[in-house]
């Protein structure tokens, strides 16, 4: 009996010491979150998973080094999308367009306390291209020279958008002098506000404040960039004062936000844009069935209501974020369900079996294939609406909901008649390199057998135009060509949303969005 | 004898892992997508044809399957799993930095579980047609029914958001951010659990000995966790085995809306990207851990079962 008793006793014990260890750990918890809402000095950031190295030239994590704030290019973008200086002061092109100069900022120093030389800012660009295959995409350089306070980039064929191009992360400027094996796991030494404490790969990235930073007063002493892959867990975690931003929030988590004094929202158009090919090498081959289409389907509804304003409708290939004449372009295919009809009839598509879709002129059955994935959930609306829309024009819609590779692979192997596709138009800061993938004749990603020999010409005349007013102008041209050429539907243009604790301020939503954690971002009372 | 049967077990467990790993790279290579094209467009970008070609020579996707599968094979036996595409680390490296917290996890769950429907079970059995074995069945009715996401995001709201007890944000595996991730999977096993509890005491207290031992004038409590108890449990390893062996594989769901760093978020990014090496180094991870989990369960039935032992 004895004995039992003290078994009794001893579970006792050991079920309080347990409570005790859990409910001690809440208290702790409790208070260390409230604690870091009030510092003034430390700051949390949920973030969305990106990074598995600190390594610029791997991958796209150039973008993580350049969002955490630790890494600087050249040139930057600001709210409006254009160019102004970083860590080089001006830059200028000689008349045949082949070569360009940057004059390198002077006083710039390396989180290391390393002066940034023209010397090394050559050496970290020439790593870049030594190390990343991306690079050569954006440009190929035939020297790179530097020259007093000058870098002189020459290239073989004139390259407008190179300034841009080194606005991309990619080039950001690392000194070259340290152990760039370490670069990896512990971060790149840079001149950004900020250097990496500490790096746990897929988990959180500590940085603190840089001591040598050149542009003023770094106002935190340390930010830790969490990673929280759950949109749902994200949002909680800004209520419950754990984080005091949280990026990459959609729609749905407004409702939590809205109309409250704690919480900041901004949003933005961004450059993500949603549309879907048009195979010309079936029945969308002819004009009219392809302009009924575009005109069948009521974009609008879709992405004010359907999206509950999670997009601005599309008509055009640059979304009106960046300057490129959005408002100037005609559109000749907006919804117009009557017309679209009209149209139908006039071209001879008729619904000769009475099912409510109409044949094809020849009389053979119209069935559509619409290949979408549904890992975004806007491009699942969007397609199902589509269906409903052109259900009522008489077009008959079949649904192929595919993963995103097999997406892939249908898109390469013309397997198609519409397919969506959703992608950054610009993050060079201009559309060129987007319209001549998706719309140039001969472009690999071309499959949808589109050829306007007007919108090649103006392309080739691009690439060689710099000066800005007749870049805006061509591109202008191109647009309104693909759009009355009814080549591709263009759905709508996501809108970002950027939420913070009200106690927070500077961290601005950029339509380029490599800079999230700036110099300029701090929390105060 | 026994190094005879050392050895079968050996060589059993070097066959399945050859079959199961050939079996995935096969599938993961038959799959659509091309690795290459899935990592370089990760951003919204467009990757240009060169890049991609070069990319795929980098990574060896050239190469016809079966020289791939023999030089990955290769790596495996000199313990080198090659490099994930995705994350650029070491397979291995990347395995071992998630193995811990998935194990935490798991054995956190496992004990919580037991705790709870042990003692519920034996209530259940004992009490058993009378309200407290109506309550116990109702409420493990809820606990099957109930999806662990839902749970997870409402224990979440409650103890994370309003009463501010627990870490939203996880992203650490530490015992503060592994009270909830560890309730929400014991309450949905527990409820199977307790189940099974139930009927494993409910036939044993219906045999024979117990009545025996009930007129011999023994006490009834002692019976039932003397005698009872032990014997019931036996059935109740071989699922504990199984349930751990899944534990351990990471729990997808429960794990991505904890932010808990372990083998299912991993997993599951990796088959999003098509990161060969990994996908291959988590399957055969995954297969050889289940293995070795079986032979635990039988050396185990072996201990708790004296009459396996004069048999064996």
């Amino acid at each position: 009996m004895r004995k039992n008793r003290k078994k009794w006793l001893a579970g006792v014990l050991a079920s309080a010491m347990a409570l005790t260890l859990l409910s001690g750990c809440g208290k702790s918890t409790d208070q260390s979150s409230k604690d870091k809402g009030k510092s003034e000095d430390t700051m949390t950031i949920a973030v969305t998973s990106f990074a598995d190295t600190l390594e610029p030239t791997e991958q796209y994590f150039s973008w993580v080094v350049a969002r955490y704030g630790i890494g600087e290019t050249l040139v930057k973008f600001n709210e409006e999308g254009e160019l102004v200086p970083c860590l080089a002061e001006k830059w200028n092109n000689s008349e045949d367009g082949c070569t360009w100069t940057f004059q390198i900022r002077e006083n710039v120093k390396f989180s290391n306390g390393d002066d940034m030389t023209p010397e090394l800012v050559k050496a970290s660009i020439e790593r870049t291209f030594e190390k990343s295959d991306r690079a050569v995409s954006f440009f190929e350089p035939a020297s790179i020279e530097t020259e007093g306070q000058n870098l002189i980039i020459k290239t073989k064929e004139p390259v407008a958008v190179l300034p841009g191009s080194l606005a991309d992360p990619l080039f950001l400027i690392v000194d070259t002098n340290a152990d760039d094996s370490k670069f990896a796991m512990e971060g790149p030494v840079c001149t950004g506000p900020y250097v990496v404490k500490s790096f746990a790969p897929t988990a959180s990235c500590v940085v603190e404040r840089n001591e040598n930073y050149w542009d003023g007063e770094v106002p935190m002493k340390e930010v830790e960039l969490k990673c929280v892959d759950d949109q749902t867990t994200r949002s909680m975690a800004l209520q419950s004062g754990e984080v005091q931003i949280a990026y990459n929030l959609k729609t749905e988590n407004l409702t939590d936000f809205e109309n409250k004094e704690d919480y900041n929202i901004q949003t933005i158009q961004s450059l993500r844009s949603t549309y879907a090919f048009m195979n010309q090498n079936g029945p969308l081959a002819d004009i009219a069935l392809r302009r009924a289409v575009i005109m069948g389907l009521d974009r609008e509804t879709y992405c004010n209501h359907l999206l509950e304003g999670g997009a601005t409708p599309g008509k055009a290939p640059v979304p009106p974020t960046l300057d490129f004449g959005f408002d100037e372009l005609k559109d000749e295919n907006a919804y117009n369900p009557e017309g679209a009809k009209k149209l139908l009839e006039d071209a001879g598509y008729k619904d000769t079996d009475g099912d409510g879709y109409v044949e094809q002129k020849n009389g053979d059955k119209l069935e559509l294939s619409f290949v979408i994935y549904t890992s975004r959930e806007e491009l699942n609306v969007y397609a199902q609406a589509a269906q409903a829309s052109l259900k009522e024009i008489g077009i008959l819609i079949e649904l192929n909901v595919v993963s995103y590779e097999t997406l892939l692979d249908m898109r390469d192997s013309g397997n198609f008649d519409l397919l969506i596709w959703n992608v950054l138009v610009a993050n060079t800061g201009d559309p060129e390199k987007y319209i001549r993938e998706n719309w140039y004749s001969t472009s690999s990603s071309n499959q949808m057998g589109y050829k306007n020999k007007k919108v090649d010409k103006l392309l080739d005349q691009l690439v060689k135009e710099f000066d800005e007013e007749k870049r805006k102008d061509l591109t202008i041209q191109i647009q309104q060509e693909i759009m009355d050429d009814a080549a591709t539907v263009f759905f709508g243009y996501e809108t970002t949303y950027l939420i913070t604790s009200s106690k927070v301020s500077g961290a601005i939503l950029y339509p380029i969005d490599y800079y999230w954690l700036t110099k300029d971002v701090k929390v105060s009372e | 004898m026994r190094g005879k049967q050392a050895l079968t077990h050996f060589l059993q467990i070097v066959i399945v892992l050859f079959g199961i790993s050939f079996f995935t790279f096969g599938l993961t290579y038959l799959s659509p997508g091309d690795p290459a094209e899935i990592m370089l467009t990760e951003c919204g970008n467009i990757p240009t044809e060169e890049l991609l070609e070069k990319t795929r020579e980098e990574l060896g996707l050239n190469e016809p399957f079966l020289v791939q599968y023999g030089n990955w094979l290769k790596g495996v036996v000199t313990g080198d799993m090659g490099i994930s595409y995705s994350m650029k680390v070491p397979v291995v490296q990347k395995l071992a930095s998630c193995f811990w917290p998935t194990l935490q996890l798991a054995l956190a769950a496992v004990v919580l579980m037991l705790l709870i429907s042990i003692p519920l079970g034996v209530l259940s059995a004992v009490y058993q047609n009378r309200w407290i074995d109506y309550l116990v069945r109702g409420i493990t009715f809820l606990g099957v029914s109930i999806p662990n996401f839902w749970l997870g995001l409402i224990l979440l709201s409650i103890f994370g958001v309003q009463l501010h007890w627990v870490s939203v944000s996880g992203g650490r595996s530490d015992l503060k951010s592994l009270i909830l991730p560890a309730i929400t999977l014991a309450i949905a096993m527990s409820a199977k659990y307790t189940r099974q509890v139930r009927t494993a005491v409910l036939d044993e207290l219906h045999k024979e000995y117990v009545m025996a031992a009930k007129m011999r004038g023994i006490k009834e409590k002692v019976i039932l966790w003397k005698n009872v108890l032990p014997n019931a449990m036996l059935p109740l390893i071989t699922l504990l085995g199984l349930s751990f062996g899944n534990l351990l594989g990471g729990t997808a769901v429960v794990e991505i809306i904890y932010n808990w760093p372990g083998m299912g978020s991993m997993a599951v990014k990796a088959i999003s990207c098509h990161d060969y090496p990994l996908i291959q180094g988590y399957v055969l991870w995954i297969a050889l851990l289940y293995m070795v989990i079986n032979l635990t369960v039988d050396w185990f039935y072996h201990r708790m079962d004296p009459r396996l032992k004069e048999e064996g």
